[in-house]
């Protein structure tokens, strides 16, 4: 029996390094963020958020299934005239106006889905060099924290989830035309199904699990969100996979693996001593004895690949597996390290912000400065999941 | 005139602050380089809002809430997951032992809330590390005292699953 908190008071270590910051480039900073303020509250008006709230209604999961294929592109399917474009490459670090793009996951081998400052998506074309914004992420007028909590494209939308930290239980789901044009908000959620924890999006609706377990889906065109019966105990993977273990919950072992689109529900084997497992409809990971494993999901022996599982790792495209700062191919059994260098023993990446585990790691292009810290610099250096070749 | 004795005036607090808040942020990242990261944004922040922020009740309370939000606003939805490149040595090895791995509770916890999600991990600092009471953690967080509270909770069962501890009664 330990009491934790009197740990923390020892959370500091006495011995402090020296320090590196810059009180003077601070006021320099402070008085340049001012004079743009300044010049920015001169000259833009504040936009209000104009919305349309949809009454929606929703059929059976088997509808779900006939009617979709897989939202998240692959990266077999992701070839353009045959010629492959690099899966390693480089993007501006912000829009033309300045805002700085976050990447949001891939949407094929060339196009990148980016996040411009807090309210505006955009796609960025890797083989023209240029991008195109399609629509503005609205924000509920006077809701502080009010924010996307992930952005998920689909066949012909792009759906995201938002909440306002203040709002407990309110979430509203948003979905933007995949071509571009204006958001619609298409509910706000509350009880049980405002608990979303990941969103899929098929071409006429969209599906979503709650923390708790449990599938519910609302079409894109207007009617009620509804449960999906025979779903619970569920979380939404990407879709159409679900999983028996909430993506968070990394103590517990995966056991089923379920295909929404079919209905057909694989239990899974765990070899013994296994922790953590976790499995696409291919391939499983694990780690076993302080090292990472993976085994077919089919059976067959594990082996030992190179890297450790963290809360963070998640099996992409039902091929890659990230392992701290490497990204492990589990067909070639190649990896590749990912990040920017901080100091001598830490990396700094960002791994997207899809609902669906995320087929871009980005991280600020060397050289780089102190303006990593904040995400910034002139480029960032992107790895796209969806251009790798065979 | 005004303007250079509130230039003065910020000056001066931030010197007198910069160790505490050097502190606050490493407790909140774990790493000195990030920690400096932290307060460089949060004391420009400051800097721009300081006619406003001098006039505050609490001066600290209102940096240490930027502090906070600074550190949350970079770890929003994955912005720069970091991992440690060389990987923590073997329990049981003679490189454990030298380093203390297992065997240094306090060098655990700084290992391990590293792992706990950005708020909780928020939650737990400004309650157990700097003291605060729930309300003030509210304020802070810009969330609820029930919300404080269910983070915390969460926060705390992460971390004892992480140390493999058993909770105590004083724990909840």
């Amino acid at each position: 029996m330990m009491d934790l908190k009197p740990l923390f008071e020892s959370l500091v270590p006495d011995e402090t390094p020296p320090s590196r910051v810059d009180l003077g480039a601070a006021v320099r900073a402070g008085r340049r963020l001012r004079r743009r303020r300044r010049a920015l509250t001169a000259s833009v008006p504040l936009a209000a958020a104009a919305v349309t709230a949809l009454v929606l209604a929703t059929g059976s999961i088997a509808d779900l299934g006939r009617r979709d294929a897989s939202a998240t592109p692959s990266p077999s399917a992701a070839a353009t005239g045959g010629v492959r474009p690099p899966a390693a490459t480089t993007i501006p670090a912000a829009a033309p106006d300045g805002l700085p793009y976050t990447p949001v996951t891939a949407l094929s081998a060339t196009e990148l889905l980016l996040r411009a400052g807090g309210g505006r998506l955009e796609v960025y074309d890797t083989a023209a060099g240029r991008s195109r914004v399609l629509g503005e992420l609205p924000r509920q007028d006077g809701a502080r924290g009010h924010r996307p909590r992930a952005i998920e494209p689909g066949p012909e939308h792009i759906v995201w989830w938002a909440g306002d930290a203040r709002a407990r239980r309110s979430t509203e789901v948003w979905a933007l035309p995949r071509a571009g044009g204006r958001a619609t908000l298409l509910a706000r959620l509350s009880g049980t199904a405002a608990e979303v924890e990941r969103l899929g999006v098929l071409r006429d609706r969209v599906v979503w699990s709650v923390r708790q377990g449990g599938l519910y889906a609302m079409p894109i065109a207007g009617g009620a969100p509804r449960a999906l019966p025979g779903t619970a105990g569920l979380h939404l993977v990407s879709w159409p996979w679900a999983s028996d273990v909430s993506p968070h919950d990394t103590g517990r072992d995966q056991s089923v693996l379920v295909n929404l689109e079919s209905g057909e529900r694989t239990s899974l084997a765990t070899p013994p001593g296994a922790r953590g497992t976790r499995c696409g409809p291919t391939r499983c990971v694990a780690t076993l004895d302080g090292r990472t494993v993976t085994w077919s999901a089919g059976g067959g022996a594990p082996r030992a690949v190179p890297g450790r599982l963290t809360p963070a790792s998640r099996i992409r495209a039902d091929r890659f597996v990230d392992l701290g700062a490497t990204v492990h191919d589990l067909v070639t059994g190649r990896s590749v390290g990912i990040g920017a260098k901080r100091s001598p023993g830490e990396a700094a990446w960002h791994s997207g912000e899809s609902s669906s585990p995320g087929l871009v790691f980005s991280w600020p292009a060397a050289p780089c400065d102190a303006s990593c810290a904040s995400g910034g610099g002139h480029r960032l250096a992107v790895l796209n999941l969806a251009a790798v070749q065979e | 005139m005004d303007l250079l004795s509130a230039d003065e005036e910020y000056t001066a607090y931030v010197r007198g602050r910069l160790l505490w808040l050097r502190r606050i942020a490493y407790s909140l990242c774990q790493d000195w380089h990030r920690a400096d990261d932290l307060v460089q944004t949060s004391i420009t922040r400051l800097y721009v809002k300081w006619h406003h922020a001098r006039q505050a009740a609490d001066l600290d309370a209102y940096v240490r809430v930027i502090l906070v939000r600074v550190f949350l606003k970079e770890q929003r939805g994955g912005w720069f997951s970091r991992t440690r490149l060389s990987p923590p040595p073997e329990p049981g090895t003679p490189e454990a032992a030298a380093s203390g791995w297992d065997a240094d509770l306090s060098m655990d916890l700084r290992r391990v809330l590293a792992l706990v999600p950005p708020r909780q991990r928020a939650a737990l600092v400004l309650r157990f590390h700097c003291d605060l009471s729930v309300e003030q953690t509210a304020a802070a967080l810009g969330c609820s005292a029930g919300t404080v509270k269910s983070q915390t909770a969460r926060g705390l069962a992460t971390l004892r699953a992480l140390l493999e501890v058993t909770p105590t009664k004083e724990d909840r």
